[in-house]
């Protein structure tokens, strides 16, 4: 068991943006893909996973706050081992997932088409 | 004519197959066996000789592969079973083919009656058992019924479902949605601000995590998914791709990276409203197709939707489509900076002239979330027969609490939105410049004027419920006669009314017969302006 800390992960164009929404409670079980907290530019809501599988040990922004990439917004119990899953693993889980009988990486060719 | 290509072993007749013109075609079963000989057989002296031992009737006689069952079979058959790219058929016929005299006339599509020379023609060419006595009549020809004919004809229609086409209209309701989507905007926006486009968005977003109808929802863009703020949809639902993504995204380590799969939710049409529209309309009748409610939500520049595929929205009100479009960047100066062509100043007309399209132009966060709310209830709750388009805009400012007791005169078309004291005129706006009107109130206290102000929601649906009543009482002249909704609203004095939209002027004049005190109306006519929105609003 290990309690690790999440940052605001890369978030593209923006650079500060307001915490609009918090969508978990302390204590909640979560996957790497649930949505923590929600941010807003001006253009677009923007929803951050906890991209760790674990339990919510504390939330470290409030609604209202101005955040940017690198600062630190959650604390999440893990089981020991956990990696963590990138974006680029996660697109090669999900077309494992998807891909039963074909081969299976990032970059998915279909035998036999044209 | 299969004889004559067996002996074309230098290909040369198929040379003059390929470079034939359809209306020369036309021309050798018009004018004849001479004329084809002469004008196309004729163009290559070899060709000419293997027809040499063909008579002019035998050469006019010369099937074209159109009207050969076993050409037909074949080319279908080698077409079903061809792999890997589409196949076409392009199937040479004669038009007007058995009518005798009458083929290949230009005419032969306006023909109302074939001569009795034409029908006999037909009968015997075709060995129709019909005789000289009977044929004055016409009569329908009806092989016994167990013929293969009937049998195969009989059989063919129970795989279908049974001889006479039926439309399913009724299906299993959805469940209501959590409110949790819609109820979070009745508090106002504080000091945030955000446009119509981005509540909008939001709602589609938690609409897609509900329970109970979030696996219904698919959000259909154009290629505009980032232009309405849509991107962090990418990675939360993917992008259905049937092919998965064969390639890794540029963007792959941010956080709202370009994720196609098979499972992918979000349709990415690419440039082409047609081809989002067909999809919607796929959706949007699969509670009658499949028995399997669809709710599919299609996001367009406002300018681009109706005015370019309103054939198909016709076409989808009259299959009894139900789902949503929302029309974004909506109203003539929204987009003021990207040219005229997309400054949208009568989307709400096209859509007025869909008798089952229900039409809104809101204002703010609350407005939406109300209306989305209630068209998920009356289309898949309630199954009424209808669909929604909903404008919405790109510009930020904040939103107001709801006030209580709003919620009936949003979906009906107005409620009033500032009270004042003797007023001496009503404001009415919608859209963008509701906001407008609302400021104007500050500027005419100078004056020492007090001014309402009132949020339209609908001119369209106030001019249909003005129309229904009107229709009502003159049908039933005996009874009490029923009051539009519009006109009692106003009915407690008759204060002028000055109506302002971002749209033309018709829009807002369509509920005039239904206005007893003094109603003018200020809109957007014309094709717009190239400035800020600032100088656009005081021009119109």
């Amino acid at each position: 068991m290990s309690i690790e800390i999440i940052n605001i992960p890369d978030l593209g164009e923006v650079e500060e943006v307001e915490v609009i929404e918090i969508s978990v409670d302390v204590g909640q079980e979560v996957d790497n893909e649930d949505t923590i907290i929600v941010l807003e530019s001006d253009k677009a809501a923007m929803e951050i996973p906890a991209s760790k599988q674990g339990k919510i040990s504390k939330l470290l922004v409030n609604i209202g706050d101005k955040v940017t990439e690198g600062m630190p917004f959650l604390e999440i119990e893990t089981q020991d081992g956990e990696k963590e899953i990138s974006n680029e693993d996660k697109s090669e889980t999900i077309e494992e997932k998807n891909v039963s009988s074909e081969e299976t990486n990032d970059i998915s060719v279909e035998p036999g088409t044209t | 004519m299969g004889s004559l290509i067996a002996k074309d072993k230098e290909g040369k007749l198929q040379e003059l197959m390929d470079h034939v013109v359809d209306g020369e075609l036309q021309n050798f079963k018009a004018k004849g066996g001479a004329y084809t000989r002469d004008n196309f057989f004729a163009q290559n002296p070899d060709v000419l000789e293997m027809v040499s031992d063909l008579t002019d009737e035998d050469i006019y006689r010369l099937n074209r592969g159109g009207h050969d069952p076993y050409k037909v079979y074949a080319a279908y058959h080698k077409a079903v079973n061809s792999k890997g790219a589409p196949t076409v058929i392009l199937a040479l016929t004669t038009k007007g083919y058995g009518t005798g005299s009458r083929e290949a006339d230009n005419t032969t599509h306006q023909v109302k009656k074939l001569s009795m020379d034409n029908i006999k023609s037909f009968r015997d060419r075709f060995d129709i058992p019909v005789s000289d006595d009977e044929i004055e009549n016409i009569p329908y020809v009806k092989p016994p019924k167990d013929s293969p004919e009937i049998q195969y004809l009989l059989k063919t229609r129970e795989k279908l479902g049974g001889p006479i086409p039926r439309r399913r209209d009724d299906f299993k309701a959805l469940p209501e949605a959590d409110s949790k989507a819609f109820d979070k905007f009745n508090n106002g926006s504080g000091d945030r601000k955000l446009s119509t486009t981005m509540a909008s968005v939001r709602i589609i977003t938690d609409l897609l995590k509900d329970k109970g109808i979030g696996e219904r929802i698919v959000p259909i863009v154009p290629d505009e998914a980032r232009t309405f703020g849509m991107e962090g949809l990418f990675r939360q639902i993917g992008i259905y791709s049937s092919e998965g993504q064969k390639y890794n995204p540029e963007d792959a380590d941010k956080v709202m990276w370009y994720k196609e799969s098979r499972d992918g939710v979000m349709l990415e049409e690419g440039i082409t409203e047609s081809g989002a529209f067909s999809a919607w309309i796929a959706l949007a009748t699969a509670y009658s197709n499949y028995d399997f409610p669809m709710i599919p939500i299609y996001l367009f520049y406002s300018m681009f939707g109706f005015q370019r595929i309103h054939d198909l929205a016709w076409a989808a009100g009259d299959s009894q489509a139900r789902g949503f479009l929302i029309g974004a960047t909506s109203g003539r100066t929204t987009l003021n900076g990207e040219g005229l062509q997309h400054q949208d100043g009568h989307s709400h007309i096209f859509s007025s002239t869909i008798p089952n399209c229900l039409s809104y132009d809101p204002t703010y966060a609350y407005e939406v979330a109300t209306i989305f709310k209630d068209g998920i209830q009356k289309m898949y709750v309630e199954k009424k027969n209808c669909f929604y388009y909903i404008t919405v805009m790109n510009e930020n400012y904040d939103h107001p609490d709801k006030p209580d007791g709003c919620e009936d005169g949003i979906i009906k078309g107005l409620y009033k939105l500032k009270e004042a004291e003797n007023p001496s005129v009503r404001l009415v706006g919608s859209g963008s410049i509701l906001r407008e009107s609302v400021k104007a109130v500050e500027v005419l206290s100078k004056y020492k004027i007090n001014a309402e102000v009132w949020s339209a929601t609908s001119f369209n649906l106030l001019r249909k419920d003005g129309m229904e009543v009107e229709r009502e009482n003159r049908l039933n002249p005996t009874k009490e006669a029923k009051i539009p909704y519009v006109t009692k609203q106003f009915s407690d004095s008759d204060t002028p009314i000055i109506a302002s939209t971002d749209y033309m002027r018709s829009y807002a004049e369509q509920i005039r017969p239904y206005i007893d005190s003094e109603y003018y109306v200020l809109g957007t006519d014309g094709y717009g302006r190239s400035d800020s929105r600032e100088s656009l609003r005081s021009f119109f």
